[in-house]
């Protein structure tokens, strides 16, 4: 197979009601992102794979028409996809066979996400991803979901909220090192427990806010990467998988379908231990119980991350680093851009660029997200 | 390095109808599904992706692709979802094929805008909220605003959009389009304007369609002697500006950056090598300027529809299945349609339609109504290829 | 549809509603005057830096998306809210795997085959995992009775996977918990459906009021 490099990113502050309009975001990420690449010409781009969630939140139909000229994607190909909260992840998997197919040589994968338009929330925009004939008449939002998925995580592996909410520490710590971050802070356990229950056992800070923000990141083959870039980073798995709509009929406890993308992709990337050879994790944590949740998935262990957390292993410092970056948690959640952040970390910290983020030998490195009605897992590995 | 090649293995729809009312969108996916599998020879455990095209609007559902892989037997599996036309999906899928990632995907659409009850307004939320949307109730009026930059710049008349339209309904009455009737150019003359110089039936109405479609690579090609090549697909947008108010009206920019990657790819100009072609007219004017920038004249494209060289029959088919005017227009499904219909012409069996000796075909689809981009896909059998 | 000018100055915040005004809010008792530097200033403080300048004056555009659907139900899903107007819940079973499917499907999602064994259920099942909900659709508004969500999975239809215990498998919808206090509710807990009274039942999934404890 063709091999597929990544070989600039950059991205806007993460924030809550940026003052920019969506197009402005996404043209200030790409910037940055082509200036990270020595200043390249948009015109060496050869296309443009973008990415966002639901079309409410920009209050937007068909809203590929919003990048198309902020992306430089005038008279190349541009094609959004869109895979709920997977989405940033998946649009590093799409564009990594943009380039894999020999048709495009260099790929500009942009992600955005405006959560601020809707009013009063973005919220009441969640009611409409539930089936609308028995879940919409029933009046649920997003957190009643996960809310139930965590009680049945806690239920399968006893966990504690205590030990839960150290996730939230960590991560909004981690944060504090990002210079894009929302949230990045100094907290404490108890100050997860004391924060209101929006909905038991879900408290306020063990979500992540909503945010605006834009990420791009610049692929190339391998030729066009060894011109561009003395330290590319290989996108070396990638993968996704879909379970069934049917989220009721399912037991919540285990992602099977993170922990079925997660082996495809390692099948791909020639990992054969996870556990030993990934340097760098990049789990998708909207919410706390998140990253151990979908870390399970990915380590093929049910119930080993909250193990892991509680030996201190998921630190920066630790054997086995989850969401150096800070995460959703900490840098912020605007959906689609939050995936791709955390892919852009991934080549951030295998190209030796994450500064005061950086964990010492980095070689690999997997970024994941998830999404849908807890159904579907993205998943890339990638490699100094 | 080696890029795998692509064939379509098989296709399954359900026919375009003013409503599939009767099915709920799963089941009648599910329908769609096993002809598809059924067609290709294949058993949906072997299928290792899904590919769709939806918008979430046209759903109503957030998120549309949640609902989308049990219905296609593809639980469990690779999913993307591209939010487009088929053909954009399509594309995507091409390309996980080619680089060597699976060997045997599907990709679906289907759209049924007789459930959504202004569709209008859902269309009219693709403009810019601040400038355009305040203006425009109908947004359909930018077809208007684009068919008579058209007329002037092409030198086409009115009574030209009613010979497309003309043709298209006729023929798909001949398919069994739920729109086709036996109607002349001149009878249409008679339509009200909707938006001048756009008349009632030169601009397409709806109808609910669902379609899936099984591709391959040589692996899979070499066991089915129906097989179709996709040798290329080429999605562009417009070269000049995205935004309605600062677009070039009239044109169909997109059409000659893709032309130009399809003809690099098969090594001739495609529109010489094509014995139809089957396009996404949403209004009779768009079938006039994609077959302008095909051939990259706007006289040889009125030339040819006033000699009758567009007809069933006759040099160049355009729209034999009867196209959008004659099957409706199925929104993001559009394109499924336009594809499966060129299969079947490749493979024989497009019936009272069938332009004989079919071996390859040009499907376009516009991405909306009323966008300048859209995606080309060049098909042929095993013995043009 | 409306524009709305917005000068930054603190006068005019309170004109504003939302988040829009906590925002600007915070820049004001930050900077402490309307000067248009120390807006700019603030907001990017509030708001995250940018190379744009920011204008001294912002617009808002409110509108109201407006979409109606009229959704077929199809083959399964009429039968199954037919079914909840006479007080039970319809379902079907596959019989490649076995499964019993509610809410029912006319086709298999596992076996990829078609679907046509229909059955009945009482609704009676366990809680697989449940919720206290205290805020709806604006996470601002706190509700004023906190409610229990769950998922329930009905009687006689868990298929447990034989090498790891867990549940592969069970027939099962969303719904609310009643007559229940949030601290006695666990998970396992044995329910059973309280319906509407026959007259009130439309065919919706609300002819069931919610799920309560089966006591006794």
């Amino acid at each position: 197979m063709r091999r597929v490099a990544i070989v600039g990113a950059g991205m806007t502050d993460f924030r809550s009601m940026l003052p920019h309009s969506s197009p402005e975001m996404i043209r200030e990420a790409v910037k940055r992102c082509l200036d990270d690449v020595g200043s390249l010409s948009i015109r060496y781009v050869d296309g443009v794979l973008c990415a966002s969630a639901p079309d409410a939140f920009d209050g937007y139909h068909d809203k590929v028409s919003i990048a198309n000229e902020a992306a430089g994607a005038i008279g190349k190909p541009i094609t959004r996809v869109f895979v709920g909260g997977g989405s940033g992840v998946a649009a590093a998997v799409a564009g990594w066979y943009h380039v894999a197919s020999g048709l495009f040589d260099t790929l500009l994968v942009v992600a955005w996400e405006k959560m601020s338009p809707p009013y009063p929330h973005a919220q009441k925009l969640f009611q409409t991803i539930f089936e609308p004939v028995i879940e919409q008449p029933l009046g649920p939002n997003l957190i009643w979901i996960f809310a139930l998925e965590m009680r049945r995580y806690m239920e399968a592996h006893n966990l504690t909220k205590e030990l839960i909410a150290e996730v939230a520490v960590k991560n909004k710590a981690n944060a504090l090192d990002h210079p894009h971050a929302q949230l990045g802070a100094r907290i404490t356990v108890q100050d997860v427990l004391n924060s209101e229950v929006m909905v038991w056992p879900v408290n306020r800070l063990d979500i992540s806010p909503t945010s605006d923000g834009a990420v791009a990141i610049l692929l190339a083959s391998e030729q066009e990467a060894r011109k561009l870039t003395d330290t590319p980073v290989w996108i070396d798995g990638v993968a996704t998988c879909l379970d069934s709509q049917y989220w009721t009929n399912r037991d919540l406890a285990f992602p099977y379908y993170v922990y079925l993308a997660a082996q495809r992709a390692y099948r791909m990337a020639g990992i054969v231990n996870p556990l030993k050879e990934v340097d760098v994790w990049e789990p998708y944590d909207p919410f706390t119980y998140k990253e151990l949740h979908h870390l399970d998935g990915l380590l093929g262990r049910p119930g080993l991350a909250p193990k892991l957390l509680k030996e201190g292993q998921l630190h920066r410092d630790g054997d086995h680093p989850a969401s150096p970056s800070g995460g959703l948690l900490g840098v912020g959640n605007p959906i689609a851009a939050a995936g791709l952040m955390k892919v852009a970390e991934l080549y951030w910290q295998l190209s030796g660029r994450a500064g005061k983020r950086q964990v010492p030998n980095a070689y690999v490195g997997v970024a994941q997200a998830w999404g849908d009605l807890m159904q579907v897992g993205t998943v890339v590995v990638c490699r100094r | 390095m080696g890029f795998n090649k692509v064939y379509v293995l098989g296709v399954g729809g359900l026919p375009p109808s003013t409503s599939m009312r009767e099915l709920d969108f799963r089941e009648a996916t599910f329908e769609a599904a096993v002809r598809a599998y059924a067609d290709a020879g294949v058993e949906p455990d072997e299928v290792e992706g899904l590919f769709s095209a939806e918008q979430d609007f046209v759903e109503g559902i957030s998120i549309a692709d949640e609902y989308t892989p049990d219905q296609v037997g593809t639980r469990l599996k690779f999913n993307m979802l591209v939010a487009g036309d088929f053909l954009e999906a399509l594309f995507h899928a091409y390309m996980a094929l080619r680089s060597g990632m699976m060997e045997l995907a599907v990709v679906e659409s289907h759209a049924r805008p007789s459930e959504i009850e202004n569709y209008n307004d859902v269309l009219r939320s693709s403009l810019d909220p601040h400038c355009l949307r305040p203006l425009l109730a109908d947004p359909y009026v930018l077809l208007g605003l684009d068919a008579r930059a058209f007329l002037r710049s092409s030198g086409c008349t009115t009574h030209d959009l009613s010979s497309v339209a003309a043709k298209n309904s006729r023929n798909a009455a001949l398919s069994g389009g739920p729109y086709g009737e036996e109607v002349t150019a001149e009878q249409l003359e008679e339509d009200p304007f909707l938006y001048e110089p756009l008349r009632r039936r030169h601009v397409a109405r709806f109808s609910d369609y669902v379609a899936v479609v099984v591709l391959g690579t040589e692996k899979w090609g070499r066991r089915s002697d129906r097989a179709v090549e996709l040798a290329m697909v080429w999605s562009s947008g417009t070269t000049s500006a995205a935004h309605q108010w600062m677009r070039s009206w009239g044109k169909m920019e997109w059409v000659g950056a893709a032309l130009d990657r399809v003809r690099s790819a098969i090594g001739t100009n495609p529109i010489r090598a094509v014995d139809l072609i089957e396009f996404t007219e949403f209004s009779a004017h768009q079938e006039l300027q994609f077959l302008s920038a095909m051939l990259g004249s706007d006289g040889e494209a009125v030339r040819m529809l006033r000699a009758g060289e567009l007809d069933p029959g006759s040099t160049l088919p355009l729209n034999p299945s009867g196209g959008c005017i004659g099957n409706g227009n199925s929104l993001n499904s559009s394109g499924a349609r336009a594809f499966v219909g060129a299969v079947r012409q490749l493979r024989g069996e497009a019936g009272r339609v069938q332009v004989r000796g079919a071996r390859a075909a040009i499907v376009g689809s516009l991405h909306s109504e009323i966008s300048d981009s859209g995606t080309l896909a060049f098909l042929r059998t095993g013995d043009a290829a | 549809m409306r524009a709305r000018l917005v000068r930054f100055a603190p006068e005019t915040l309170s004109g504003l509603d939302g988040p829009l005004a906590e925002l600007l809010s915070r820049a004001v008792a930050e900077v402490g005057d309307g000067r248009e530097g120390a807006w700019t200033k603030a907001l990017q403080e509030v708001r995250g830096r940018t190379e744009f300048e920011l204008p001294a004056e912002l617009l808002v555009t409110p509108y109201l998306l407006d979409y109606r659907y009229r959704r077929s139900t199809g083959i399964a899903m009429t039968r199954f809210l037919q079914g909840l107007r006479e007080g039970k819940f319809v379902g079907t079973r596959c019989t490649g795997c076995g499964r019993v499917l509610i809410p029912p499907r006319t086709f298999c999602e596992w076996c990829f085959r078609r679907v046509d064994e229909w059955i009945e259920h009482s609704g009676e099942g366990e809680v697989a995992t449940y919720s206290i909900a205290h805020i709806g659709t604006n996470p601002k508004v706190r509700l004023p009775r906190p409610e229990p969500i769950a998922v329930i999975w009905f009687e006689g239809t868990k298929v447990i996977r034989p090498n790891s215990s867990t549940v592969a498998h069970a027939a099962g919808i969303l719904h609310r918990l009643g007559e229940v206090e949030p601290s006695e509710i666990e998970i396992g807990m044995k329910v059973r459906p309280v319906w509407k009274p026959k007259e009130e039942r439309t065919g919706s999934i609300t002819d069931v009021l919610y799920f309560a404890p089966l006591r006794g």
